[in-house]
């Protein structure tokens, strides 16, 4: 049977399991080629899940606020940060965070130390070949691989739509929902080859966040100056937002400025309690903290 | 001879290179975990909280193992009990076992369920012949379905199981000379029993065969009110609390009697203090274990 002979809702019901059948087709190839097993991350790198999560700029704010944790920064006037006495770049701990230190020997808006060209040249420098190494981000030659097999799924789609299109002109048949149906296909083959990361480097970003979701839980409890590990990997897997701005205000710089005027904006409610933890430092939210868990250790015998 | 001091040095000192350290899973304490992985060698994961979780979960445990090895530590199975154990949950913590791997994974000397009824327990079994077969033919069971023999850990209890006819430490010897496996030895547990019914932990310890004890737990308890009218007060292994001092100088004990390395796992279920601190008693068990193995070296 020939498709092309088909009447119009029925010719379009085919067309739509093409589509179907062709955005799978992209899905599962990109899957094949970009999935695989996990692979370990050099030493739980903060920065590199940073970068992996979103790029240059998530990887300079990662490094303003550890540096402010490590109190190498001091968050001046609550607004700006700059380096603080007798700390020199030599001691940030890599050339991210040496750069950082060079940037703020005056006071600089954190802002604009996450848009700084240099900082994210050197992070970009840092951090994405690793990254490109591990197959978790797209490479030139993912990309390009990507770009043929959509473009080639986006032809056939295009092909089949224009001879029908054609027929029906020379039958005077309306053609306008197929060639809606053409464009929508198109564009969702676009969508489904999209993003910075491979399916791995999804993966991997999913299953750390899982493996931190009580972290994110947990945030209120973290002090300024004494868990600058637990902050970094906190901030680099869930970014600014989960970061209480109660003990760390200076991620109030990093956050939408919708969130910035209100203490108890989207992101910020669960901040507003942080405040009321960190600001009170040994607060009943503390105690929390001992009351942790208990888990099976009551039942004893283990 | 001197060859032999030589033979004996090397010996412990590369079972010590080879000793590793580590914790229990917590996801509360997952950022320390992993911010800490210079000083983490392994985590243990108990397998009853996986077996009902998502698939994303599981997978996630999947990448957590290639960044630090696993074990999977069960606390459910019930071996130690004339009842044969379930098959249901064996087929589950195999499951679990082949997806993540683990380097050994290991289960309580201890009976959890009476015909259908959970008992919610970790509870001992009486200490008889009956039960040390069952208890063998019950972990053959499992090493069969899970594709590898786990290593048994011996618990704490706050009363003596009734009918028995041997010492807590005479059945477990046996329980590992009838089954084969090796000993998951909990230091916390020994040291708990010792007071709550009053033996000596370290000939505990001597009266164990040392080359088949393959790892140890550390954990923490406290001193509880006592339900039997006869004593003021038990005490609980509760992984609640720091590890006591006896512990660490049970760890060393074990240093000077054990060649082989050792897997040392703090345990901790709740109340948790910073990472920092859950660090330095691993330090601390660090540099028992490392105590005891010098002063074998030293004795040879």
């Amino acid at each position: 049977m020939n498709p092309f002979e088909l009447p119009g809702p029925q010719f379009l019901a085919f067309y739509a399991m093409l589509g179907a059948g062709v955005l799978f087709a992209v899905y599962f190839l990109k899957q094949r080629a970009e999935g695989g097993e996990p692979i370990r991350l050099p030493s739980t790198d903060p920065y590199l899940i940073a970068y992996l999560r979103g790029g240059a700029t998530e990887a300079v704010r990662l490094g303003v606020a550890v540096l402010v944790d490590r109190q190498l920064l001091d968050f001046e006037d609550g607004v700006r940060v700059v380096r603080r006495e007798r700390v020199t770049p030599t001691h940030g701990s890599n050339d991210l965070e040496r750069a950082i230190l060079e940037q703020c020997e005056t006071a600089t808006l954190p802002g604009s130390l996450a848009t700084n060209q240099r900082l994210q040249e050197i992070a970009r420098r840092s951090y994405e070949p690793p990254l490109l190494r591990m197959r978790l981000l797209a490479d030139s030659e993912t990309r390009l691989r990507r770009v043929q097999e959509a473009g080639l799924a986006i032809v056939l789609l295009f092909v089949v739509a224009a001879v029908k299109v054609a027929i029906g002109v020379a039958r005077n048949r309306p053609v306008s929902f197929l060639v809606l149906f053409a464009f929508g296909f198109s564009a969702l083959t676009l969508f489904t080859i999209r993003g910075r990361r491979t399916v791995l480097g999804e993966r991997v970003l999913g299953d750390l966040t899982m493996l931190f979701d009580a972290l994110r839980e947990r945030a209120n409890e973290l002090r300024p100056y004494t868990a600058t590990g637990e902050l970094a990997l906190l901030m680099a897997v869930f970014g600014a937002g989960a970061v209480p701005i109660g003990a760390f205000p200076f991620v109030r710089a990093f956050r939408p400025a919708t969130t910035n005027t209100s203490s108890c904006g989207t992101s910020g409610c669960g901040s507003s309690s942080g405040s009321s933890c960190g600001g009170g430092g040994g607060s009943s939210c503390g105690g929390g903290s001992s009351c942790g868990g208990g888990g099976c250790g009551g039942c004893g015998g283990s | 001879m001197a060859e032999a001091a030589v033979a004996a040095e090397v010996d412990v000192a590369d079972a010590a290179v080879r000793d590793r350290f580590g914790l229990t899973w917590q996801p509360a304490l997952a950022a320390g975990i992993l911010a800490n992985l210079d000083r983490i060698d392994v985590v243990e994961v108990i397998a009853e909280e996986q077996f009902g979780a998502s698939s994303r979960a599981t997978r996630a445990l999947e990448t957590l193992a290639h960044q630090v090895p696993l074990l999977v530590h069960g606390v459910a199975l019930g071996p130690a009990s004339t009842s044969p154990v379930d098959v249901r949950r064996l087929d589950r913590l195999a499951r679990l076992v082949e997806r993540l791997d683990p380097a050994f994974w290991s289960e309580h000397l201890a009976c959890v369920r009476a015909g259908d009824i959970e008992i919610g327990h970790l509870a001992a079994t009486p200490r008889t012949s009956a039960t040390i077969d069952a208890t063998a033919a019950n972990l053959s069971r499992a090493a069969a379905i899970v594709g590898s023999m786990p290593m048994v850990e011996n618990i704490a209890t706050l009363m003596d199981p009734p009918a028995s006819d041997r010492s807590e430490v005479e059945w477990v010897s046996s329980v590992m000379t009838a089954s084969g496996c090796d000993l998951l030895l909990d230091l916390h547990n020994v040291h708990a029993n010792s007071l709550n019914f009053d033996f000596d932990q370290v000939e505990y310890l001597d009266r164990l065969d040392p080359e088949r004890i393959g790892a140890i737990h550390i954990a923490g308890g406290c001193w509880i009110e006592s339900p039997d009218e006869r004593r003021e007060r038990r005490y609980l292994d509760d992984h609640l609390h720091d590890v006591p001092d006896p512990v660490y100088d049970l760890l060393v004990e074990v240093g000077a009697r054990v060649r082989r390395p050792l897997t040392v796992l703090l345990e901790r279920d709740g109340r948790f203090p910073p990472v920092r601190h859950l660090l330095w008693q691993l330090d601390r068990a660090r540099a028992a274990l490392a105590e005891g193995r010098r002063r074998v070296s030293n004795e040879t």
